[in-house]
């Protein structure tokens, strides 16, 4: 039986789903653990475990191909902690007092891990699908990065 | 024996100078002596580049009405006459199709003939995307036919009100190849047309023109294809009853459209009362069915944010506080999009909102709601119609924080494009060539912040790399200002026919460019583009119809980053410091070569100044390099657009 939080976690999932977001969403469960695969923007095939006993909601190797310490990989870091910042207006940020965001970058793939508390599951997730939509479309959206994106993420070599 | 008496004429930088001093000479210098001048530029002694009399005399004969007299009329001069009833804006064409271009001229409807099919295609096409009127575009079976078809098919994405004519040989030689140039028209726009047909019944041809234009004005409109064969355009009728279907516009036509039900009006405004942050994407539905008025109204009642979409900007000037045109990172704060004539629907993800934003649709029919993006609400209704329903029902609101967001984006994206412009400017510095996002800056100094109206300066905005920079400086402020050329379809090239159209329209004065009748009108394009259209020099200045059109010239398709391999990049090279600017010259315009922003600006004013005093377009041929879209050695490479707004092309 699943979980009320992993139930939380599934509706949201089929919530985007069905405002066409998602595409071909699947969900498994194993070792108590839920793995989401679905098919995102640009026809990109995602893939997000949640963990209920630690609350985390991470997507795996979101970003491939990214050096340790690269200038890519410290732009995404600092991409992401702006989000959590005053910087960004109160209904685009990641509320650190409910969501703590972190990039692991781990053999040149940097995944992302959201983590929350049990009465923010909701928001948590919705932070989470947001800032992963955020990554995708304002911090890949960078000249510097057009041709990863080409190699990547399904952009026509006819855009670079 | 004494040197060879040069001719009499005046050279064109003699008159120049004299024209900024004030001498009077716009009214002195006939096209023959422009012609001259151009030629004594260049050779002494040759002939020179001249306006026939006869094109002088031909342009400027009476019209004739096409009534039946004792001689009847011919199928062409059927057709023509209901051209001109239904107020056919203009006709663009190379020769082919005689005797239906030759009727349409004669009703007295503006009339362009110019140098290559496709390129005229994309003319009426121009022409019509900053008017918002029905335009034709006519050329011979065939050759001239299939020349046209990638302007046919932008038009056709674009949503153009486009009448494509072209003449196809005789049924009689039908599939025994007789003679020249036979072929099947219309199974060739397939998909790239609202509506086709190959006339084949003489008699039917006054039918056909009354569906033709039920087509081009119903609905969401696209490019209708008619094809005549001799037997159609040629057949002699001696009074209406010859004809099926002779019957007045009002007839067969209705200028009734949908409105939306106060039902789903009530449930469109209980939606944007519950939202915290709306957004309007006004699409080119809004500007065609002239619900300009009732958008800003809607906004304004409500403080509802808009931001354009399609192949034409300004029905919601960049400059107005509710304008989301330049505030990209506000796109992804909507909780609510209003798409109101968004012809071509975007999928999800390709539009900058975020992944929770409720959607509402309004289009003029219903078959398309609901098409790439899920609807929380579709309405059935008249771009206009709808508009002034809400702005009727919706209570006066104010969103304070809303507005605020909207002018710190705006402020933002001015922000960054002042970074750009001093990379730009150290760029240029650099390499003594001129990087492109300087030539935005530049021009937008130019068009809006000097002497000029802004408002004034209808522009068609094409190139392909340069133009992801220049997007984001060039702005519109009225309805019609902003052609983007290569909306969608994104073909290279048609540029200057854009800009033939535009200014045709300027110089005639039609719709939303009324207000600003004469005044020049300024594109941009690559130097891939630019190789495609740039004959058509010649049609403007035989037209004079004066135009400016920038050239960045980085000797390369833009497309050069996709060069992989040793041996990929020669096929995309070009030889270096080609001279476009010497090929206007050419053609009886004027050319301009600059290699640093200082030259640029100085050029931009001397093309003015020509364009204004004289009817003379100029080519400005500003020398970049492709070096500057490496993200390495000149960072960012290309800049962050994101759509829908100013930056966008492809929705």
């Amino acid at each position: 039986m699943k979980s009320d939080e992993t139930a939380v976690v599934l509706d949201a999932f089929q919530h985007y789903a069905a405002r066409g977001s998602f595409r071909s969403l699947t969900a498994v469960s194993a070792a108590s653990k839920t793995e989401l695969r679905f098919i995102w923007l640009r026809d990109v095939a995602f893939r997000v475990v949640f963990d209920p006993a630690r609350r985390t909601l991470t997507f795996v190797d979101m970003l491939p191909a990214i050096a340790p310490r690269s200038e890519m990989d410290r732009s995404l870091r600092a991409f992401v902690k702006l989000h959590a910042s005053l910087a960004v207006p109160e209904h685009r940020r990641v509320d650190p007092r409910r969501v703590a965001v972190k990039v692991i970058n781990r053999g040149g793939a940097a995944s992302v891990t959201c983590s929350f508390k049990t009465r923010d599951v909701s928001y948590g997730v919705r932070k989470a699908v947001h800032l992963a939509h955020d990554i995708l479309q304002d911090f890949l959206n960078d000249g510097r990065y057009i041709h990863y994106c080409v190699e990547h993420f399904n952009v026509s070599p006819e855009m670079a | 024996m004494g040197e060879p008496k040069k001719p009499r004429s005046v050279s064109r930088r003699d008159f120049l100078a004299r024209s900024a001093r004030g001498a009077g000479a716009a009214a002195a210098l006939t096209a023959t002596s422009v012609s001259r001048a151009a030629a004594t530029d260049a050779a002494p002694n040759m002939a020179p580049i001249r306006v026939a009399d006869q094109f002088t005399k031909s342009i400027g004969e009476a019209p004739v009405s096409f009534d039946f007299g004792p001689n009847g009329l011919t199928g062409a001069e059927v057709f023509a006459r209901v051209c001109k009833a239904e107020g056919l804006a203009a006709l663009f064409c190379c020769p082919g199709n005689y005797t239906m271009i030759n009727a349409i001229s004669a009703t007295g409807i503006p009339a362009y003939g110019g140098r290559i099919e496709d390129i005229m295609c994309a003319a009426a096409d121009g022409f019509s995307r900053v008017t918002g009127e029905v335009a034709a575009t006519s050329g011979t079976e065939g050759p001239g036919f299939t020349n046209m078809i990638m302007s046919i098919a932008s038009a056709q994405r674009a949503h153009t009100p486009l009448l494509v004519l072209a003449s196809n040989m005789a049924m009689a030689n039908e599939d025994r190849i007789g003679g020249i140039q036979q072929m099947y028209q219309q199974p060739i726009t397939e998909g790239i047309k609202k509506y086709g047909k190959r006339i084949t019944i003489p008699n039917r041809i006054h039918e056909y023109a009354q569906h033709a234009f039920r087509e081009l004005k119903s609905g969401v409109p696209g490019v209708v294809h008619l094809d005549f064969p001799s037997e159609v355009h040629g057949a002699r009728f001696k009074d209406p009853s010859e004809l099926k279907d002779f019957w007045e516009a009002s007839k067969y036509r209705t200028e009734c459209v949908a409105h939306p039900s106060p039902k789903d009006i009530a449930k469109a405004v209980d939606l944007i009362q519950k939202s915290e942050r709306p957004m309007i994407v006004a699409g080119q539905g809004v500007f065609l069915h002239k619900g300009w008025d009732a958008l800003k109204r809607v906004a304004e009642m409500n403080d509802i944010a808009v931001v354009e979409s399609g192949p034409v900007r300004g029905h919601f000037g960049d400059e107005h506080r509710l304008s989301a045109n330049l505030a990209s990172d506000a796109l992804g704060s909507a909780d609510l999009v209003i798409f109101v004539g968004q012809y071509l629907m975007p999928n999800v993800g390709e539009y900058r909102f975020n992944p929770d934003v409720k959607a509402i649709r309004v289009h003029p029919v219903a078959e398309d709601l609901g098409r790439n993006w899920p609807l929380d609400l579709g309405l059935v209704s008249d771009e206009k119609a709808a508009l002034e329903a809400l702005a009727d029902a919706l209570p006066k609101r104010q969103r304070a924080a809303w507005v605020a967001e909207l002018a710190a984006a705006r402020k933002k994206f001015e922000s960054l494009n002042d970074e750009y412009y001093a990379l730009g400017v150290k760029y240029s510095q650099q390499t003594g060539v001129v990087h492109p996002a300087v030539i935005g800056k530049v021009l937008a100094d130019f068009l809006y912040r000097g002497d000029i109206p802004k408002e004034q300066t209808t522009f068609a905005q094409g190139g392909w790399t340069g133009a992801s920079w220049t997007r984001r400086w060039l702005r519109a402020y009225r309805p019609g200002q902003m052609n983007n050329c290569p909306y969608q379809y994104y073909p290279i090239g048609p540029d200057v026919g854009h800009l033939l159209g535009a200014g045709a329209a300027m110089q005639l004065g039609v719709g939303p460019q009324k207000a600003y009748q004469g005044a020049p009108v300024f594109g941009f394009t690559g130097d891939a583009g630019i190789a495609y259209s740039v004959m058509e020099f010649d049609t403007l200045t035989k037209y004079k119809i004066p135009a400016i059109m920038t050239v960045y010239n980085n000797n390369a398709w833009g497309m050069i980053t996709a060069a992989q391999g040793p041996r990929s990049h020669h096929m995309y090279l070009f030889q270096e410091h080609l001279r476009y600017d010497r090929i206007a010259e050419a053609l009886g315009a004027r050319g301009e070569y600059v290699t640093t922003p200082d030259q640029y600006k100085a050029a931009l004013g001397r093309a003015y100044q020509a364009a204004t005093r004289e009817k003379i377009s100029t080519l400005i041929n500003v020398q970049s390099s492709r070096d500057f879209l490496s993200t390495q050695t000149f960072p960012p490479g290309t800049p962050r657009n994101l759509e829908p707004g100013v930056t966008a092309y492809m929705h």
